[in-house]
């Protein structure tokens, strides 16, 4: 075997893992008003999304560490739980659960995957909020994933 | 206010419009039920049921059959039962009675569904569970040009009535010919069969007509007696039509256009029928001033409804409250689900897309926009608890 390579996909670190810069890049470019705050090692992005023409435009962050998932919060306008309290797909930090352990990893663009899934996030909480009904997962057949109060590390 | 035509609004729209349709099978079930119901007729009346004596008129021909909210989303299928004899030999009273012996013997006879019958002012009403069949009986109008032109009874009037509910769908249909055209072409070419049944495509024309009767429904919960006509509605609509499109804008623009249609002789309202001039469907508005002024009331009400669907920023969420307003809970959840699932079903076979600025959704292709890179799952402990 050679020196250096690992036996454990678990914690195989993806061949083509991007920097933040690159992150950033992605990020400007398709929201180009965006604010970016950048480091080697973590990327700050807030931005505004409005998942249709129908829905709000809601002010939304993203703070990105490298070795770690983003994590994505709703800052404006205000999410509104249920009477209970409960905030459909969210962690008790109020961030938003947005994929299963291993649907993201770091050689993926956030633009393309954590941002347009926040946006549908949005889209589907909207829903939830007139029916009390979240109708954005896959339908029964599909094997549901596990559920977890925090995302075991990337 | 921003008007626009939006994906996410026409698909919401058109669930909430098809949760009110007949569903396939209902539609076969309701088939073999007047089937059942033509043969025993038949029977009784020793024809053959293959002279058509017994067929669908009104919503189930035009294809705007609306389930009726105050009757817990049931069904109603008008029937025409015709026999085929001369009005110098059976007095109306008579047709009716005998046309009720035949139905009575068949309820008897305990048929599949187990119906049973009611007798109304100018029809037969057989319930099953679910649905009603109402069976209009009536002779051939061998004085009309038009072989499918029918004289039929009112418990009312002395003179028979005339109809022909046959010529009314067939210009109806002529009306959306084009549209329906289109999109039976498009649906076989996807389906990649040669000819899909008609009844299977719905066009912006019968999709408005649905919609606003249900509209009607509930603006009328109270005041039943007031409702205009569904036939009423259906002209009106079918004369504002201008062509297919966008499924909101279609709507919203036959809402706009159609009390125009409605005129004014002098002394009264007219709507004609557009297949039997001398008739005015706004007959019964005469001498009930409170009528023609709850149509034009709910016309109204309906296009400031519809208008406020399209009202842009304000939330999902207040859109799917308008549509539980103008169409009921149910349809507004249905039109729910069946949108987010289009979103759902769209990304899971990796053809979503986002918006250039914005992140807006669009299955399929759509102007300034990227494609979302994959898959996922929304996980998490499904909602934190304070």
């Amino acid at each position: 075997m050679l020196p250096g390579t690992t036996t454990s996909m678990a914690t195989a670190v993806p061949a083509n893992r991007l920097s933040t810069a690159q992150q950033a890049l992605g990020l400007r470019s398709v929201f180009p008003d965006s604010a970016v705050a950048l480091s080697p090692r973590r990327l700050h992005w807030t931005g505004r999304l409005q998942p249709s023409e129908l829905c709000r435009r809601y002010t939304v962050e993203i703070d990105y560490k490298r070795g770690h998932y983003p994590k994505v919060r709703v800052l404006a306008p205000e999410l509104k739980a249920d009477d209970a309290g409960f905030l459909p797909h969210t962690y008790n930090d109020l961030s938003l659960c947005l994929h299963d352990a291993g649907q993201w990893d770091e050689s993926m663009l956030i633009v393309d995957t954590i941002v347009p899934w926040a946006a549908e996030w949005l889209l589907h909480y909207e829903v939830w909020l007139a029916t009390n009904e979240w109708f954005g997962d896959h339908g029964d057949d599909v094997l549901r994933p596990t559920h977890y109060q925090e995302l075991p590390p990337l | 206010m921003t008007r626009f035509s939006s994906q996410i609004l026409d698909d919401l729209l058109g669930h909430g419009i098809s949760s009110l349709d007949i569903t396939p099978a209902e539609r076969s079930l309701a088939i073999a039920r007047y089937t059942a119901v033509a043969e025993a007729l038949a029977e009784h009346w020793a024809t053959d049921p293959s002279d058509g004596i017994v067929y669908p008129q009104g919503s189930m021909r035009l294809g705007t059959i609306t389930r009726k909210y105050h009757r817990s989303d049931e069904i109603d299928i008008d029937l025409v039962a015709r026999r085929d004899l001369s009005k110098h030999v059976i007095s109306q009273a008579e047709l009716k009675e005998d046309t009720g012996l035949g139905l009575e013997k068949f309820v008897l006879g305990e048929p599949e569904g187990t119906p049973t019958l009611d007798e109304g002012k100018r029809c037969w009403t057989l319930q099953y569970p679910g649905f009603h069949l109402d069976t209009l009986p009536a002779l051939p109008n061998p004085q009309a040009h038009s072989e499918s032109a029918i004289l039929i009874t009112d418990t009312e009037l002395v003179r028979w009535l005339f109809s022909n509910p046959i010529a009314y769908a067939d210009w109806f249909h002529e009306v959306m010919a084009k549209e329906m055209e289109d999109k039976l072409l498009v649906l076989s070419k996807r389906m990649d069969i040669e000819q899909v049944p008609t009844w299977q495509v719905k066009t912006t024309l019968q999709q408005a007509v649905q919609a606003l009767k249900r509209h009607r429904d509930i603006y009328f919960t109270d005041a039943l007696e007031l409702r205009p006509a569904s036939i009423i509605i259906t002209t009106l609509a079918a004369r504002a039509y201008r062509g297919g499109g966008d499924l909101y804008e279609v709507v919203d623009d036959i809402t706009d256009r159609m009390p125009r249609y409605v005129t004014h002789d002098g002394q009264r309202y007219v709507v004609l029928n557009p297949v039997e001039h001398h008739e005015n469907f706004a007959d019964r508005w005469h001498g009930k001033p409170e009528r023609s002024e709850a149509f034009f009331r709910w016309i109204e009400q309906a296009k400031a409804d519809f208008d406020g669907l399209a009202r842009a920023g304000g939330g999902v969420d207040t859109v799917i409250a308008k549509l539980a307003a103008a169409f009921g809970d149910r349809a507004a959840v249905e039109a729910s689900r069946a949108m987010s699932r289009g979103i759902v079903d769209g990304r899971g076979r990796n053809n979503l897309a986002y918006g250039l600025g914005t992140g807006a959704l669009a299955v399929g292709p759509a102007v300034r926009s990227r494609h979302v890179a994959r898959d996922h799952d929304f996980h998490g402990d499904r909602g934190a608890r304070q």
